[in-house]
């Protein structure tokens, strides 16, 4: 019995050891990261030879014992032509060596010709890869996506993966666009609820013809811009504000009595690079508009996603043309939708909540001080009419001219109906460019910061 | 002999754990494809007719006291009934453990072995399953016991952070494709409960015969309250829930939801959770199995059959050629199979055996007079 007894605890022991070692062994067999490339971004554009033209951003680390503290990383972005993205990655493999590895990528760039064709089988592919991070960010590049991630030069970061994942940061204050994944992406997308948006990019090339006249017209008005150099950024502090002026196609088209800007046409002085602003309006996975950075904030309102952002309001008081206010979402924005003869009826209900940013000198004096009863009063109508009135011009934009319900609105209409197959008879997404608009806001002025 | 007895909370463990651990693989993804935006109403309605059927199962059983489905078919049947349920059993328990196992394997395959071999990642369960089952029925209910605690913390912390990033409009309309397809085809989503099948086989191994009841209803109200769980929010996190067929609905929920900053791929230590209650999974089948087959052999000890029942499901769950022709083959045997079984052929025998119980009874009482 005891013999049997130890046998047995042998038996199990070497059994044992034997689990360990398969499992703990074959570290060399294995794909480790000596042989892997990992992206950190993938472009798509329209390839001239073959269907695609697939541009990888790789990762290169730089050797530790060389004592570089921040782990700086050359950039190396090479394209080729294929027909497909696994058959694309493939050639790659066979060129680089190293297994490509997706896991670590950061950002999906489209360009704009890509998305204007149609990009659901690129989305159900990526999302089909098991490596993919379902977190990238997705933008659409008003340059071609090649020249995208060439541009993508970090100025204040060492590590190119870094720079892509603080790079919308920004966003989260200023509002200008949104942090748009691929997973997200895809779930608007196949959405009987809402349409997708992706953010917009470009190369901004820093001569913009934009910028000259900027800088004539910020001269004659009283906004502030900082000098011109070659080392430093100049942007206007308040880029938005319906004063400036600015020229360029894509800014005529925008709204005509505010002055906000698309990807790649800030009037800003740099070398080559990327810049996300505004969002692209997508109807099914074609593109078919752009948001500019002020409608964006529209959209964010709307949609119940803003943080917060800086905004210039029309100043009722006179003491000066524009009052920059810090805006925020006070309580969650309410939208209803009803049907009125079969067409949406869409009531928004903004409640929104500012601090005043820009001061003069006359609003100290009693008289025409800012944080007098009536003198909030008149600030917050003011705020109230001023974005009724944008609001519903981006609304109606996204109706009548994008047939995009990019607010989801699909969401608060589908209570309505009892069944899928009403739901999908009726066909929302086709029927929201018939809506009609209800905006209410409501503005609570808090106070502004040192000076009150 | 009671030293191979369980108590209330071991019994509702190994009822819990072969019913949740459909939840890791495509047990959500079939409601959903079945009942669209109605999903968790149809789920609900399953989940009350269960409990319901539950507790008449348990009134069934009142009159036998600590006999299981085999000792009653013999009573009811003869021999002849005793063999005939205990091989449709073994057959059933045997081809569903090795299906879902081999469903199991194919998504580890995918997502972390895709150079492994199959039969290595099948034959690392199967090992454990020899192991443990050779260790005893105690060893098994025990580690059970612990595997099934860690399995429900962890899909009631899949809940916890998906919910965040909840839409609760994907739930309308309140019908989905309909009422008839909700409430009548729906029931076909019985299934999903079939694994309740191992209450009948429970009442010999516990302890305390009047655990029965209590056993059974706890499990079946905590494996249902998960299952509503799990449903809702691989309907109401993604747009897509409903249209696309995935290899698992809840680790495709759990990698695309984002955990916060620092927590990058949570999913890797869930998928770890799901493997350790898999690998319970197959302890606890091939333990019914082994008791099955004593029952039917007469046989003294259980340990000759381990290793052939394990060898058994390690070959079945090598037949299919791939992961469609696994769910192929196990949605058809758990709807054509497994819901008639658990929820027509069983109670029938046991209405039939109350029946002639309640006929002895009476005869014995006329008898006595």
């Amino acid at each position: 019995m005891s013999i049997l007894s130890r046998f047995k605890r042998i038996f199990i022991l070497l059994l044992t050891i034997a689990i360990i070692l398969f499992a703990l062994s074959g570290v060399y067999a294995t794909h480790n990261i000596d042989k892997l490339a990992y992206v950190i971004a993938l472009g798509i554009d329209v390839g001239e030879t073959e269907n695609i033209k697939l541009s990888i951003q790789l990762s290169k680390p730089e050797d530790s014992s060389s004592g570089s503290a921040g782990g700086s990383s050359k950039n190396i972005v090479n394209s080729i032509e294929c027909s497909s993205i696994a058959s694309g990655i493939d050639l790659f493999n066979s060129y680089l060596s190293r297994r490509i590895n997706l896991s670590h990528c950061k950002v999906v760039v489209l360009s704009e010709e890509v998305a204007t064709n149609g990009i659901s089988d690129y989305l159900y592919t990526l999302l089909n890869n098991i490596e993919m991070n379902a977190h990238a960010n997705v933008i659409v590049s008003k340059s071609t996506a090649k020249d995208f991630l060439d541009s993508s030069e970090p100025e204040l970061e060492d590590l190119a993966s870094k720079y892509y994942e603080t790079a919308l940061n920004s966003s989260e204050y200023n509002g200008y666009t949104q942090n748009v994944t691929l997973i997200r992406f895809f779930s608007d997308y196949v959405d009987t609820f809402t349409e997708p948006v992706a953010i917009l990019g470009a190369v901004n090339t820093g001569n913009n013809s934009s910028l000259q006249n900027y800088d004539v017209n910020t001269d004659t008005s009283n906004n502030t811009t900082t000098s011109d150099t070659d080392t430093t950024n100049n942007v206007s502090s308040s880029s938005n504000s319906p004063t400036s002026n600015t020229t360029g196609t894509s800014l005529e088209s925008s709204s005509s009595s505010n002055n906000s800007y698309l990807a790649g046409q800030t009037p800003m002085t740099s070398k080559n690079n990327i810049e996300n602003m505004g969002l692209a309006v997508f109807n099914g996975d074609r593109l078919v508009g752009e948001l500019t950075g002020l409608e964006t904030i529209y959209h964010l309102m709307v949609s119940n996603e803003l943080e917060s952002c800086t905004m210039s309001i029309p100043n009722p008081l006179g003491d000066s043309e524009y009052i920059d206010v810090d805006l925020r979402l006070n309580s969650s924005t309410k939208n209803k939708v009803d049907f009125v003869n079969g067409m949406p009826y869409i009531s928004t209900s903004l409640d929104v909540k500012i601090r005043i940013l820009s001061t003069t000198e006359d609003s100290t004096k009693d008289g025409s001080n800012y944080y007098s009863k009536e003198n909030i009063e008149l600030i917050e109508q003011s705020c109230n009419e001023y974005l009724k009135e944008e609001l519903n011009n981006y609304l109606y934009k996204t109706a009548k001219e994008y047939k995009a319900d990019i607010d989801s609105f699909g969401k608060y209409a589908v209570k309505h109906f009892i069944t899928l197959q009403d739901w999908n008879e009726y066909n929302w997404l086709d029927n929201y460019e018939n809506s009609i608009f209800n905006v209410e806001v409501n503005t609570s002025l808090k106070s502004g910061y040192t000076f009150l | 002999m009671k030293i191979n007895k369980i108590s209330l909370v071991q019994a509702i463990a190994l009822i819990l754990i072969i019913t949740i651990n459909r939840l890791s693989i495509h047990l959500p993804q079939t409601i959903l494809t079945t009942c669209g935006s109605a999903a968790i109403l149809n789920i609900v309605f399953i989940s009350i007719i269960t409990i319901a059927f539950v507790i008449i199962v348990t009134k069934l059983f009142k009159n036998f006291p600590n006999l299981d489905i085999i000792d009653i078919s013999e009573n009811l049947g003869g021999k002849f009934l005793k063999y005939l349920v205990g091989i449709v059993l073994i057959s059933y328990i045997i081809f569903t453990c090795a299906i879902l196992l081999r469903d199991f394997a194919e998504i580890l395959k995918i997502l972390y072995y895709g150079d492994t071999p199959i039969i290595y990642l099948i034959a690392f369960f199967i090992i454990v399953c020899i192991i443990s089952n050779w260790l005893g029925r105690k060893s098994v209910v025990k580690t059970n016991l612990i595997l099934t605690i860690i399995m429900v913390v962890s899909l009631l912390i899949s809940f916890l952070a998906v919910m965040p990033n909840l839409t609760i409009q994907r739930a309308l309309p309140v019908l989905g494709y309909g009422t008839y397809e909700t409430f009548i085809s729906g029931l076909s989503n019985l299934f999903t409960f079939n694994s309740l099948l191992v209450i009948y086989l429970v009442p010999s191994m516990l302890n305390n015969p009047s655990d029965f009841k209590k056993a059974s209803i706890i499990a079946t109200i905590i494996a249902s309250v998960l299952v509503i769980l799990v449903t809702a929010i691989s309907l109401l996190a993604f747009s897509f829930s409903t249209e696309i067929e995935k290899i698992s609905s809840l680790y495709m929920l759990l990698s695309n939801n984002e955990f916060g900053k620092y927590f990058q791929h949570p999913e890797s230590l869930f998928v770890f959770t799901w493997s350790l209650s898999f690998m319970s999974y197959v302890n606890v089948c091939c333990m019914f199995i082994v008791n099955v087959l004593k029952k039917l052999t007469n046989a003294k000890n259980e340990r000759p059959f381990i290793v052939p029942v394990a060898i058994i499901i390690l070959i079945v769950a090598l037949l299919p050629k791939s992961i469609m022709q696994i769910r192929d083959f196990g949605d058809f045997t758990s709807i054509y199979f497994g819901t008639p079984l658990t929820f027509i052929a069983l109670p029938m025998i046991l209405i039939l055996a109350n029946i002639k119980h309640k006929r002895l009874h009476k005869n014995n009482k006329e008898d006595f007079n």
